[in-house]
């Protein structure tokens, strides 16, 4: 047990920057019915904004802003004008558009940036915790679990006691009924939209920290952060969380395992097929699978 | 309650006659293109021949049940693994590997479909990108078989061996017929089984499972059809793409591949034969186009979202469907005379290139053709975009360009000559088929790009001036061939 320990928390810092991601895909599921593939473009983006500015020698706190809000404020403008004209299409169409809009800003942003090896670096790197003397994880992970864990909280909050959460949760149930007793669907799901964005921007820093700060390879980190979000049904934020967490861990202890340790970057994706599967088994299907009120 | 003006899924005709036409267009392109292309450019095109059979098992899917596989590409990559390690390991004939990869690469999409019988809309959506994303880590690890030892049959260190072309087929231009003729059989089966028992299956499996049931339709059966036919063609797609180099490479079928030829079969449209002809022109004729000219390719992927974009929010027939739309109510009439007077504009300019020396006799001919054909094609494309904007935007457009060529018609006819009244909105069609057909024939054919806009410019002008000269002439017989032929060419197809 005492050799495991260290993949379970190199796992778990892993697996909450998923878990992160799965919540940002599963708020806006559940407001809205899209599954937003251009989360990870959104990431990628304010990855690169907050490097490009840091790198013009501003201040490290106005690369975050900047770079967070300008996923924001993308989000947000996508919501505002372009989702509202595909509401009355089917869901598939919904989660087809936003790939769409994830190549635009995948491609813009790969062709001004280019392939050139870059590093985001946040002042958290410099410092970790320790294990037999060998630093394990840096605090950059650690400020990554903690907010997965305080994202998860906040919209678990704003979900259950808040007018706007209440809201969001009446458009979830029906959207023609939320809007015939007066919920101003536009809005709600716009604001849907700005909260998704923020959670894009905030973990496309960490993702642009950890993994590689490249826009392509950031765009697709939206598969694994989905598998997360399938976990848990595209509905329960906890269930995400666990997903993401449970993917980190394997992940991490495959690579105890010689013969299966290169197949390792699969495991996101195989524990969503037998979650789905197995889910299916028991005819639990995707939450929100009322589309025939809509 | 049935409506009456419901259209029905599946056009009038025997099944042949439906297949008929795009069997000859393959048949003329296969014909002729190794005549007019070089040899880069035919292997490209060969490429978008493989990508086009694979755009077509998506449209498939997409197009007459409604479900989404993201895993068309993953499977192409598993046929051409199997067809690879076939020829590698028992050394068989090209073909018979081919087919045999495509056969088991149609059992991969069987149990792939086989969650897909209880699982609708974006589930599987979901479902099938996990599936590729995970095929695409394991040949990321094990690799494409190259004629090393063992069950992958990878070469660790050394020289990696190919596969040759197959013995019908060794040259480049043979290659792209070759490629062709299995692209129309694939294609063939496709638009066979739709015209036919098992398209209206699926069409009512679309519109109703339980109605399916209750009319003694096996949802069951028809739904693991569609899918191990879309499994076994995306295999042949495969392998004929490793055919076509000798070998795959490990990262050549990543998901962006598979999520890519999703969005671009949507784009090229999912209803009829054409789309997936555009899905594969876009998805590798485009970027080697843009990259001949030195633009960077990662601006297509931008431009890929905002028409896939575009075309989801325009409704959901993409550039195929706005192509047969625009030429369904085309008369009889109109098509033998554009035929004729495109024959000799065409033969006359392509005999004055070849003369100054300044093009090929066929390339000539085909730009001729290109921007005879595409004259109001293409600034259509561009009316589709500006809807993007909204309704009001166009109808905006629209007004600001009717009133301005009002002016600008009142002026001239001042003068005394008698204009068009969409003066403005004409001249700027041709000036944009201009720069566009000759911007990527000077990608394609290495033309020089004046020459191409003379020879663009010069046709469009010599049909205005045969239309404007010959027009008494030419009425009586368009009235003729309308009396004898009152509908339009769809009708009487």
């Amino acid at each position: 047990m005492e050799s495991l320990l260290p993949f379970i928390v190199v796992g778990i810092s892993v697996g909450s920057v998923y878990a992160l991601s799965g919540v940002g895909l599963v708020v806006l599921y559940r407001a809205s019915g899209v599954v937003n593939f251009a989360f990870g473009a959104l990431g990628g983006l304010a990855a690169m904004v907050c490097w490009q500015v840091i790198d013009l020698e501003y201040d490290d706190w106005m690369g975050w802003v900047a770079g967070v809000g300008s996923a924001t404020l993308l989000s947000w403008a996508y919501g505002r004008f372009i989702a509202p004209s595909l509401t009355h299409q089917d869901r598939v169409v919904r989660a087809m558009a936003t790939l769409g809009f994830a190549l635009m800003i995948m491609g813009i942003a790969q062709w001004y940036w280019g392939d050139d090896p870059r590093r985001l670096v946040l002042p958290t790197d410099s410092d970790g915790i320790e294990f037999d003397g060998r630093r394990l994880i840096s605090h950059t992970r650690v400020a990554a679990l903690l907010f997965a864990a305080g994202a998860t909280m906040g919209m678990l909050w704003l979900l259950a006691k808040t007018p706007l959460g209440l809201r969001m949760r009446a458009l979830q149930s029906n959207r023609v009924l939320a809007g015939l007793v007066g919920v101003r669907v536009k809005r709600i799901d716009t604001w849907a939209w700005t909260l998704a964005g923020l959670l894009a921007g905030v973990s496309g820093l960490f993702m642009g920290n950890m993994v590689r700060l490249n826009p392509t390879v950031l765009t697709f980190l939206v598969i694994p952060a989905m598998a997360a979000a399938m976990v848990g049904r595209m509905n329960s934020l906890t269930a995400t969380v666990i997903g993401g967490l449970v993917i980190g861990v394997i992940e991490s202890m495959l690579n105890l395992v010689p013969e299966v340790q290169r197949y390792g970057s699969a495991t996101a994706f195989v524990v969503a097929i037998s979650v789905v599967l197995w889910q299916q088994r028991h005819g639990i299907g995707l939450s929100r699978d009322n589309s025939h009120l809509e | 309650m049935a409506r009456k003006k419901d259209k029905p899924d599946i056009p009038p005709g025997t099944p042949f006659q439906r297949v008929r036409p795009m069997l000859i267009t393959f048949f003329v392109v296969a014909v002729i293109g190794p005549w007019i292309f070089s040899s880069y450019w035919l292997n490209t095109f060969s490429t978008v021949a493989c990508l086009t059979l694979a755009a077509g098992t998506v449209a498939l899917l997409y197009g007459q049940l409604g479900m989404v596989s993201l895993a068309q590409f993953a499977l192409a990559g598993v046929g051409g693994w199997f067809c690879l390690r076939l020829v590698h390991g028992t050394g068989m004939p090209f073909e018979i590997a081919l087919v045999l990869g495509a056969i088991i690469a149609g059992l991969f999409g069987l149990i792939l479909g086989l969650p897909a019988l209880r699982m609708r809309g974006l589930y599987l959506a979901l479902l099938t990108l996990m599936i590729a994303a995970a095929v695409q880590v394991v040949f990321n690890v094990i690799g494409f078989p190259d004629g090393g030892p063992g069950w992958v049959g990878k070469v660790v260190n050394g020289q990696r061996a190919m596969i040759s072309r197959p013995l019908l087929a060794p040259g480049d231009d043979d290659y792209f017929r070759y490629t062709m003729f299995w692209l129309a059989i694939g294609m063939g089966l496709i638009e066979w089984a739709r015209a036919t028992l098992p398209g209206r299956a699926w069409g009512l499996i679309r519109k109703s499972e339980a109605a399916a049931i209750a009319a003694g339709v096996s949802v069951v059966r028809y739904k693991a059809l569609a899918f191990a036919m879309a499994g076994s063609l995306a295999g042949l797609a495969g392998g004929l793409l490793a055919g076509l180099n000798g070998q795959l490479d490990n990262t050549g079928f990543p998901v962006s591949q598979s999520i890519l030829l999703y969005a671009l079969t949507i784009v090229g449209g999912a209803y009829h034969w054409m789309g997936a002809v555009f899905a594969g022109l876009l998805i590798r004729a485009l970027p080697a186009l843009l990259n001949d000219h030195g633009v960077d390719g990662n601006l297509s992927n931008a431009f890929y979202g905002f028409a896939l974009l575009v075309s989801l929010i325009q409704g959901r027939k993409g550039l195929a469907g706005q192509l047969a739309d625009f030429y369904k109510f085309v008369r009889m009439s109109r098509i033998v005379e554009g035929s004729i007077i495109w024959g000799v504009i065409s033969v006359g300019l392509a005999l004055a290139a070849v003369h100054y020396q300044a093009m090929g006799f066929a390339g000539a001919l085909f730009l001729s053709l290109v921007a005879l054909l595409f004259r109001q094609a293409i600034p259509g494309v561009c009316w589709l975009l500006l809807g993007f904007f909204g309704k009001r935007v166009q109808d905006g457009a629209e007004d600001i360009e009717a009133w301005l060529s009002l002016r600008l018609s009142r002026v001239i006819s001042a003068v005394g000559i008698m204009p068009d009244h969409r003066i403005l909105k004409r001249a700027l069609n041709v000036l944009f088929i201009g720069c566009f057909v000759g911007w990527v024939v000077n990608g394609v054919f290495d033309v020089n790009y004046a020459v191409a806009l003379t020879i663009i410019w010069a046709s469009i002008a010599i049909r205005f001036l045969i239309e404007l000269l010959l027009y008494p002439a030419i009425l009586p017989l368009r009235h003729k061939l309308d009396a004898k032929y009152p509908k339009p060419f769809a009708a009487y197809r």
